[in-house]
């Protein structure tokens, strides 16, 4: 074991031990990158389908996973950081996170209901502080969703939180983000003036401001797409071809459809939409899913659910009244497909604690990993890249210093292709981003 | 809205810094049995074009140009002035002022008017151009206002005319684009940077001209940087960085990809984090340049500050004129001291980086500046 090898595991052990004494050595993780092997030992290594090592090893090289299991061979001459009592798992992932864009509305684009041809990576501010937050909580790779202003919102984009700047961004699957509910009606800037000042409908701002106007939208939409595709009318609610192109792409199935649903009444009526044309669609945040467990099931519609919200005196969910808790445990019992995310939290308000709070309520622990691991990759199409320690995928882990997931466990070293990002102080490593 | 129109009427507009067309012989010969005769001046010091103090001599001045730089000797008829202790360069260049302008300089109807040039702003008898060119002001960008992603195309103003009253607008300049959200949150599309872009990509893409000079792109923030690095990249055009606050954080992104950075204006109240970013840049070998709303004493403070800070000094003379010069697409006219280039020029009792240092003479098109005393 090398001299900066000893250097880390002594510092793993104070953080282990949840000692405050300052270390006084610093680790030697800046060098270490490149193409050296490098091979971590844990007491328990997650591989993020289910499958626990204890102990376990994880060899990584030039930002890949080479293997993970027992007993396999530790490089010679290479590096070999041994973790202890720790434990491994893959770096999390949220799939319909809100963070990281130019700012809270930032990638609101109010000058129109129907955006699909826009990319929420144009909105990325890739220096944005949340992306060391998420990172020092452990997530490692983000999905981050259209805005919720516009009822046919932009694209999502993919990227890591941390690395360098070529290599932040992931092909995820296509996906354009729909609001159904009360919010892209509430949120456009153009109804949130006093009347007095030209908020509320006219005819000179056209925006739905009840659920029924948001539904027309999405309907128009896709009749304007239809027409425009079939016989190249043109919209008459001045829709652009590109978003008709990209509508167009939606109806083929080549691009998702996410729908952001809180209440329960709005689960029905997006799947009667759907079903007008033909479409497949995924939920996101699914506040009341426990109320249509069934029409879920049913469906097979993933689920991409959460956050729930603890405060002092009850748990309450962000718009409604009824206790969403228990909703990923059901969910798995219903057999419907889910991963768990923490929209705009970070910190103690990110995607550990939701897993947390979901083992509280019933979640199994392995199913919850899943949830905000391999699953979420997989809703988002980034499962052959991230989301499992397995050869050839990205080397983001998350050294814990106890059980995943428990108040008393944090991160305590953040790997992003095979780059210490965040080191054992819980400081942000700069030079590896 | 349809911006490409727009955009081919902007190309449209002639370009800045043309040498005036050469006259016949014949007709050469008439005109100058009618002009002045040459301004010879002799001076300790010359600012070389790198910004570099180098020996001085005689400068001589014919027809509204610098006709020779260090001579021995003044040529025969000529009107000679000697500054001792002088220390001659050439007047400065401030690509971004909002000088003289006649209302406001940001059309706010659209958020990309490409086809808007600030010349047309340019209020010729304001004040303002003689109080700049007194502080050895030669050259103003006008720019466009940061409320629209495209503002529009950029002024050349010269701050004196041949009469040294007034100014003059010596042509069209690069466009000045917007990348901070200044432009967005209005009742006006785009609302977001995320709409802008695509329309941004398609109008830069769809242009094949080159337009004179380096497109002046306003971004503040390291991730503004980065879409103006990326944005112009992709579409090949040269660019400059307009006050890019947190440069500092995107040294590498930038370097090799940008043709400058303007910077300032810097006061005492200057934090040291902004103060450092002139001399990282110049370690990273990307040009800067500084803005002062045309002031030519807060230029020098400006300079005099990046100095303190780090910068060499030669960069930092440089960064007065010829780096400006260069940004503008005017430099085979102005922002250095060589034979051909305008006769704008500056003469201090001193390096114009020591803040002690008086204007002695400005020299704008080779007519002097009244001082103000010489005014009353």
């Amino acid at each position: 074991m090398s001299a900066a090898s000893i250097a880390v595991a002594a510092l793993l052990a104070l953080a282990r031990t949840g000692s405050e004494t300052a270390p006084a050595v610093a680790p030697d993780l800046a060098a270490w990158q490149g193409g050296e092997l490098v091979a971590l030992q844990a007491a328990e290594v997650h591989l993020g389908d289910g499958t626990v090592h204890r102990p376990g090893i994880v060899l990584l090289q030039d930002g890949k996973v080479v293997a993970a299991g027992q007993g396999l061979p530790l490089p010679a001459g290479g590096r070999v950081i041994d973790c202890g009592e720790a434990v491994i798992t893959p770096g999390l992932v949220d799939a319909a996170c809100q963070l990281g864009t130019t700012s809270l509305f930032g990638s609101a684009e109010q000058a129109s209901e129907v955006i699909p041809h826009l990319d929420t990576a144009d909105a990325i501010d890739f220096f944005s502080r949340d992306f060391i937050e998420l990172a020092a909580g452990g997530v490692t790779t983000v999905y981050v969703t259209g805005e919720a202003s516009a009822v046919i919102s932009a694209r999502g984009a993919a990227v890591k939180t941390a690395g360098p700047l070529a290599e932040r961004r992931l092909a995820a699957k296509p996906c354009v983000k729909v609001t159904l509910g009360p919010e892209s009606s509430g949120r456009g800037v153009f109804n949130r003036q006093p009347s007095r000042f030209g908020g509320g409908a006219s005819f000179a701002n056209r925006r739905p401001t009840t659920r029924m106007g948001a539904a027309w939208v999405f309907r128009k939409a896709f009749h304007d797409t239809i027409a425009w595709r079939d016989s190249g009318r043109p919209s008459n609610d001045g829709l652009e071809p590109a978003a008709m192109a990209a509508l167009g792409e939606v109806l083929a199935g080549a691009t998702a459809l996410r729908m952001q649903v809180r209440e329960a009444m709005d689960f029905d009526t997006t799947a009667r939409l759907a079903d007008e044309f033909g479409l497949k669609y995924s939920i996101e945040y699914g506040t009341e899913a426990a109320q249509r467990l069934d029409l879920l099931a049913r469906r097979a519609v993933p689920v991409i659910f959460g956050p729930v919200r603890a405060s002092d005196s009850n748990f309450e969910s962000f718009e409604s009244a009824a206790p969403a808790l228990e909703t990923p445990k059901l969910l798995a019992e219903k057999g419907i497909p889910f991963c768990l995310t923490a929209s705009d939290g970070s910190g103690d308000g990110g995607l550990a604690r939701q897993a947390g709070l979901a083992i509280r309520f019933g979640l199994d622990r392995a199913r919850a990993l899943r949830a905000v691991t391999v699953d979420a990759a997989a809703i988002c199409g980034l499962d052959q890249r991230v989301g499992r320690l397995a050869p050839g995928l990205d080397a983001d882990l998350v050294v814990w210093n106890g059980a995943p997931f428990d108040d008393a466990s944090k991160p305590v070293l953040v790997l992003i292709h095979g780059r210490p990002v965040v080191d054992p102080q819980g400081r942000f490593r700069k030079e590896n981003s | 809205m349809q911006p490409l129109v727009h955009f081919a009427l902007a190309l449209a507009l002639p370009p800045g810094g043309a040498a005036p067309a050469a006259a016949s012989a014949a007709a050469g010969a008439r005109v100058a049995a009618l002009q002045p005769p040459p301004l010879a001046l002799r001076v300790d010091s010359i600012v070389q074009p790198d910004g570099a103090i180098g020996p001085g001599g005689w400068i001589v001045v014919r027809n509204g140009r610098i006709e020779s730089v260090g001579g021995g000797a003044p040529p025969a008829g000529a009107a000679a002035l000697e500054f001792a202790g002088g220390v001659a360069m050439a007047g400065f260049v401030d690509v971004a002022t909002v000088l003289g302008a006649g209302g406001q300089l940001s059309e706010p109807a659209r958020a990309f008017t490409p086809e808007i040039a600030a010349a047309d702003a340019f209020d010729g008898d304001h004040s303002d151009f003689l109080a700049a060119a007194r502080t050895g002001v030669t050259t103003v960008g006008l720019v466009p206002g940061a409320s629209n992603v495209v503002g529009g195309r950029i002024g050349i103003v010269r701050t004196s005319d041949d009469d040294g009253r007034g100014a003059a607008v010596a042509g069209h300049g690069p466009l000045r684009f917007t990348l901070t959200e200044e432009p967005f949150g209005g009742l006006r599309a785009p609302t977001s940077r995320m709409g802008a872009l695509p329309i941004l990509r398609e109008m830069l893409a769809n242009q094949k001209m080159a337009l004179a000079g380096s497109s002046l792109v306003a971004a503040d923030t390291a991730d503004q940087i980065r879409i103006a690095v990326e944005t112009f990249g992709a579409a090949g055009r040269p660019f400059a960085l307009l006050q890019p606050a947190r440069i500092d954080e995107a040294i590498e992104l930038v370097t090799g990809k940008t043709a400058g950075a303007v910077l300032g204006p810097f006061d005492l109240d200057s934090s040291e984090r902004d103060l450092r970013v002139s001399s990282l840049l110049a370690a990273a070998q990307i040009p800067i340049t500084f803005t002062a709303n045309g002031d030519g004493n807060a230029l020098r403070l400006t300079a005099a500050l990046a100095t303190r800070s780090g910068l060499e000094a030669r960069l930092a003379r440089a960064a007065l004129s010829a780096t400006g010069a260069r940004l503008l697409g005017i430099d085979g006219d102005a922002g250095t001291l060589e034979p051909g280039r305008r006769g704008d020029l500056v003469v201090f009792d001193g390096d114009p980086l020591d803040l002690a240092a008086q204007v002695q003479l400005v020299l704008v098109g080779g007519a002097a500046v009244a001082t103000e005393e010489e005014a009353r």
